[in-house]
């Protein structure tokens, strides 16, 4: 009887003579499910040590509190971003990352037809549900309150108010009456006998957006020029109207099971991307005195869970390259806010309201969402990220409008790292709303009928809300400084090109060429497959520049992590 | 009492077309349009907030239709209505895959109501016979295809023949 263990020869001579072609071992072409095997040699080295050296035994959980994450993924997690901090200096480089990580396409694919993003949720200021406040407290980890901070009304503005008021009054009425509102063409020369009501609303929608951005900016333009002979710091602020506001973070699903938009890092987060405009932003270069202190309980306080799916909350997917804008570019400076407005005409659309009593809520929700998005953004552009938590709180004013109704809120961002789970999360933001005032109730032969004081002494103390000028700490404590940023950009993204370029670094599907079959470009394949073939040959004769990464990895042995198509353990630059 | 020859569930049955309306036409008055409304189960994993209903309806009726319908019939305060247009399935012929006999299209109507709450009755007590015996069905439907499709080119000839 011919037993046929593995070691024995009788297998050997049955895999090479009798069995099916299909295992025989000397058969070229046809696919064997393993890999190649080489020999192992008859004397062993002697690989025993009188003192055997074993590597420390590491903790269960890395540092920093995971609540119930499962261990393995709590420590890719803590990998991933000692990896992103050690090998990224700049912040440019971080979000370049960020934003190619979620890709749908490997970079050696990138075709005009390919480039295109994994699913995220797509979030606008807006609400567009009824009553869904607890949503956005839960995607954003806040808590509301609905009252100002106290701090605010110990502030001084009377003298200030009746100097001010009547330079105010008269622009709002100069670009109530003045601005000519923009027919279009085919309206002009319209007999009017038709015209379709959404149409017609939209165009009204648009008018008033814009009627809006020009009052406010020319308001706050006003107020600035005025008090800035008196306040150093409002000399220096950058005002912008029409500014894009965007910000992306992935969220822990807390073992929901959502089918789309996961983050593909850890299937158990979504992604959001916020994406809106605001109607005038001031920033200053320092930042604000925070309102809370981070450790007070109200702080500690978790916020409730929602266990919705953001779809009942009309809420929807799209295809996006995640973006951190949080009003202006990465290296333009002014990176802290002072004030942000924006214009709230919209909240009366057919699709968001809804009742009398819903447009409150609605409009926290809309405070909420902008103030999370805008301070999250601030704080990638300042070193930190959802691995690297903001080690001194961010501060935003906010103020939403449509010219006649003014709402105020202060929205304090303590922590940005929402891709832990529920229980691991210790600290929550918090955001400050007042209640909905007018300005004026309407206006008649040239006059604001009712104008509200209160509303332009908020404003003015938001304004005079005067930035720490001097701070004792270091504001960017992630970024290194760096001189030659815009060369060592240049040669980071020579260099994705390199890292991110095959998806499988040296995966052994490379060792068969009958299994290679579509996961790579043509190139890639021949290229893998020539150089394995002949590897000797090219060993011995070709220069490294030419056989390249591929059999580098050969010859080290050395296995790539899966989890990733780029890869940053490889220095991104020499 | 004589009933009509394909006798059918309302909501299975064709209603009659609602008539289109086009810009510069004048307004339409229909005093008993067939609309119909039914409650339904909301679908697995996919829990809705609990003053929100689940509702097919005819496919014609737009979200104001929706709204009016549970407000003048009703008497109930809807704050906001979604749809959504469930395609029906297409039908193959088991041998020329051409679509034959396509389920029609389903809207479907997610109500918030302004001050109930709604949450769907358990009527079968957590446990749902549907399973099984739509697993049944189905297969039973599997078997009579796939002999349907071996002797498609026989009829007459009965299975056990050949």
């Amino acid at each position: 009887m011919v037993i046929l263990h593995r070691t024995s020869n009788a297998l050997k001579w049955y895999r090479l003579t009798l069995c099916r072609y299909k295992y025989r071992l000397n058969h070229p072409g046809v696919h064997i499910p393993h890999g190649v095997q080489y020999q192992t040699p008859y004397n062993l080295p002697d690989e025993y040590a009188d003192h055997p050296l074993y590597p420390p035994i590491r903790p269960k959980y890395p540092p920093g509190s995971w609540g119930s994450m499962d261990s393995k993924k709590a420590w890719m997690h803590f990998e991933l971003g000692e990896k992103y901090y050690r090998h990224l200096k700049s912040v440019k480089e971080r979000l370049t990352i960020m934003a190619y990580q979620n890709m749908m396409c490997y970079y050696d694919k990138l075709d005009v037809e390919q480039i295109d993003s994994k699913l995220i949720w797509m979030v606008n200021g807006r609400p567009r549900s009824p009553r869904s406040l607890p949503f956005y407290k839960h995607i954003t980890r806040t808590h509301v309150t609905d009252e100002l901070p106290k701090f605010y009304e110990q502030m001084d503005v009377e003298s200030l108010l009746n100097y001010v008021k009547p330079v105010l009054i008269e622009r709002i009425l100069a670009n109530e009456y003045a601005q000519k509102d923009d027919i279009p063409l085919e309206d002009m020369y319209d007999k009017g006998d038709y015209k379709i009501s959404s149409i017609i609303n939209e165009k009204q929608l648009k008018i008033d957006q814009q009627r809006t951005t020009n009052v406010l900016t020319n308001m706050i333009r006003t107020i600035i020029n005025v008090l800035a002979e008196h306040k150093p710091y409002l000399r220096k602020t950058l005002i912008g109207s029409d500014v894009p506001i965007e910000a992306w973070w992935s969220l822990n699903l807390n073992g929901e099971k959502y089918d789309r938009a996961k983050w593909h890092h850890d299937q158990n987060t979504t992604s959001f991307q916020f994406r809106d405009k605001a109607a005038v932003q001031v920033k200053t270069s320092r930042p604000l005195r925070s309102i809370v202190d981070p450790n007070s309980s109200l702080c500690q306080t978790p916020v409730p869970l929602c266990s919705y799916h953001p779809p009942a909350f009309k809420v929807f997917t799209d295809r996006y390259l995640p973006m951190q804008i949080p009003g202006h570019w990465h290296g333009e400076g002014h990176d802290f806010n002072l004030l942000s407005m924006y214009s709230m005409d919209s909240i009366y659309k057919y699709d968001s309201y809804f009742n009398e009593d819903e447009l409150l809520p609605s409009l926290m929700s809309w405070m909420v969402n902008t103030g999370h998005a805008e301070l999250l953004a601030q704080a990638y552009y300042l070193g930190f990220s959802m691995w690297r938590e903001p080690t001194y709180p961010l501060i935003a004013q906010l103020v939403l409008s449509n010219r006649r109704q003014w709402i105020f809120g202060v929205y304090q961002l303590n922590t940005i790292g929402h891709f832990k789970p529920h229980d691991a999360q210790i600290t929550s933001n918090i955001c400050w709303v007042s209640p909905l005032m007018n300005l004026y109730d309407r206006i008649e032969n040239g006059e604001l009928i009712n104008f509200n004081d209160n509303i332009l002494r908020q404003l003015l103390r938001f304004i005079l809300n005067e930035p720490i000028m001097e701070p004792n700490w270091n504001l960017t404590p992630y970024v290194e400084d760096l001189t030659n940023l815009d060369e060592r950009y240049k040669k980071f993204i020579r260099n994705l090109y390199e890292v991110v370029k095959l998806e499988k670094q040296d995966s052994r599907d490379h060792h068969r060429w009958a299994k290679i079959s579509h996961d790579t470009t043509v190139f890639n394949r021949r290229y893998a497959m020539m150089t394995t073939l002949f590897k000797d040959i090219v060993f011995d004769n070709w220069p490294r520049e030419w056989y390249g990464r591929t059999l580098e990895k050969i010859e080290r042995k050395k296995n790539m992590p899966l989890f990733k198509e780029y890869d940053l353990l490889m220095p991104v630059t020499r | 009492m004589r009933l009509p020859a394909h006798l059918q569930y309302l909501y299975k049955s064709m209603t009659p077309r609602y008539p289109k309306w086009q810009p510069g036409d004048p307004r339409h008055r229909i005093f008993f349009p067939q609309f119909w409304m039914r409650i339904m189960r909301p679908e697995e994993n996919r829990s809705i907030r609990p003053n929100v209903v689940r509702f097919e309806c005819h496919i014609e009726m737009t979200k104001n239709d929706i709204k009016q319908y549970l407000e003048k019939i009703y008497k109930v305060d809807v704050l906001d209505v979604t749809t959504i247009i469930q395609q029906g399935k297409e039908n193959r012929h088991p041998v020329s895959s051409e679509i034959v006999d396509p389920d029609p299209d389903r809207k479907f109507a997610y109500a918030f109501l302004k001050n109930e709450t709604f949450e769907y009755p358990d009527i079968w007590r957590g446990r749902l016979p549907f399973d099984e015996l739509a697993k049944d069905e189905k297969r039973m439907a599997s078997v009579t295809n796939k002999e349907n499709a071996a002797t498609i080119h026989r009829p007459g000839l009965s299975n056990w023949f050949r």
